[in-house]
């Protein structure tokens, strides 16, 4: 009995610090991507020197013309930025999480 | 409205007669300076690219006559209409569909859309009036275009493979036409000529048969055609002439001498008699594996050119 009580604990400490993350930086994260910021009307071959060719390039949709496209990344890496904001509600300070920055990124 | 030789002029140099692809019509086709540029057949770069064909001066050369269209287009205003026949994308080989391809050129789809470009359809493009049929989008796509002169209809505009019958895509053979087109674009990856080789000896074949007249003998013991499409073409002209149709057009609005086509990537300017009549079938060309031709009418002229 005394032997499978031990078995069990040991058993919840391993598994108890698989679970555990060792913390990580931003830098350490992204030494291993290509990343690019976006920002409004960029160019595109930007985006696609950085990401390649997209995995998905739908039709262009109905009532349209052919210049207003749409391209699919799977499984790639996207970056927020956030910020605290102060906010008002009903005249309280409030504070809400918004982002001020969005990075595309690659596995190298 | 601008003669063509002021248009040459104009171009200080760039255009050409391509052959002696000029002449002049018995009556007016056009009240506009009217410019037509065939088969252009967009992708998405590529060994089997036959737009850029290997040569990114290519595109230099084809922006270089948008740059001069624009120009054109600011001076001559409403007196001038452009005209492209279709093929304009090659969706039958394109790796998506139009969507990467406009990534590829932006600046030649920009500037034809900038230009107010009159759009017919061709067979490796038709995609653009299927995908969303029911909807009734053709992304400004029309079928057919025609022009007036004298308050009637002249000149009619469209690509060409209704005349084709290995390319007509209502029928049978044109499925199967365009799944051979994709398996020769797939060849292309081993031997970006193979398109050509493979169309020239088809051509060839052809051009034996019509020689010794084995398709038509009772309806053309001359044994000679100047176009394969010519009688097509006279055929679809009379009957709209005789209102023989089932378009809005009545008889009385409908005079129709000349049809303006691309399809072949072969620039011919025919002419042919025909009941009282002369008929005229323009065969622009292309803009793939090194042809760089456009068409061109004002008034009676007609003329062929080589752009470059």
């Amino acid at each position: 009995m005394k032997r499978l009580a031990i078995l069990f604990i040991i058993v919840i400490a391993l598994s108890s610090c698989t679970t555990l993350q060792a913390p990580t930086t931003l830098s350490q994260v992204k030494s291993g991507l290509n990343c690019i910021q976006y920002k409004e009307g960029m160019i595109w071959n930007q985006i696609s020197q950085v990401m390649g060719p997209p995995d998905i390039a739908p039709i262009p949709e109905p009532s349209t013309d052919l210049s207003k496209n749409t391209r699919i990344y799977r499984d790639k890496i996207i970056i927020f930025y956030i910020e605290m904001r102060e906010v008002k509600e009903e005249g309280k300070v409030r504070f809400q999480e918004v982002v001020t920055n969005i990075e595309f990124c690659k596995k190298k | 409205m601008l003669n063509l030789d002021d248009f040459i002029k104009k171009a200080e140099g760039k255009l050409r007669v391509y052959k002696d692809f000029r002449l002049q019509a018995d009556k007016n086709i056009t009240e506009k300076l009217t410019l037509c540029i065939p088969d252009m057949h967009l992708l998405e770069r590529g060994p089997n690219d036959d737009f850029l064909d290997g040569k990114s001066e290519y595109e230099e050369r084809f922006l270089g006559l948008l740059d001069f269209l624009l120009s054109l287009r600011q001076e001559e205003g409403e007196g001038l209409e452009i005209i492209q026949l279709g093929d304009m994308f090659d969706l039958w080989q394109a790796k998506w569909n139009t969507n990467m391809i406009v990534a590829t050129y932006p600046n030649i789809i920009g500037l034809l859309d900038h230009m107010i470009t009159v759009y017919v359809v061709g067979n490796h493009d038709i995609d653009l009036v299927r995908w969303y049929k029911d909807k009734g989008e053709t992304f400004g796509r029309r079928w057919r275009h025609y022009s007036k002169a004298e308050g009637r209809l002249r000149a009619m505009y469209e690509h060409g493979f209704q005349a084709d019958f290995a390319n007509n895509q209502d029928s049978l053979l044109g499925a199967i036409g365009r799944e051979v087109t994709r398996i020769v674009g797939m060849m292309e990856y081993i031997h970006p000529d193979i398109d050509v080789i493979l169309g020239s000896t088809w051509d060839s074949i052809v051009r034996a048969f019509n020689k010794y007249n084995v398709f038509t003998p009772v309806r053309d013991p001359q044994g000679f055609n100047s176009h394969e499409y010519l009688r097509f073409y006279i055929d679809l002209l009379e009957k709209y002439n005789r209102g023989d149709t089932l378009d809005q057009f009545g008889p009385d609005e409908v005079d129709l001498s000349l049809a303006v086509i691309g399809h072949t990537h072969v620039a011919r300017l025919v002419k042919m008699p025909k009941n009282g009549r002369i008929y005229y079938l323009m065969d622009c060309g292309s803009w793939v594996n090194g042809g760089h031709e456009i068409g061109a009418i004002s008034g009676k002229e007609l003329a062929i050119f080589q752009w470059g």
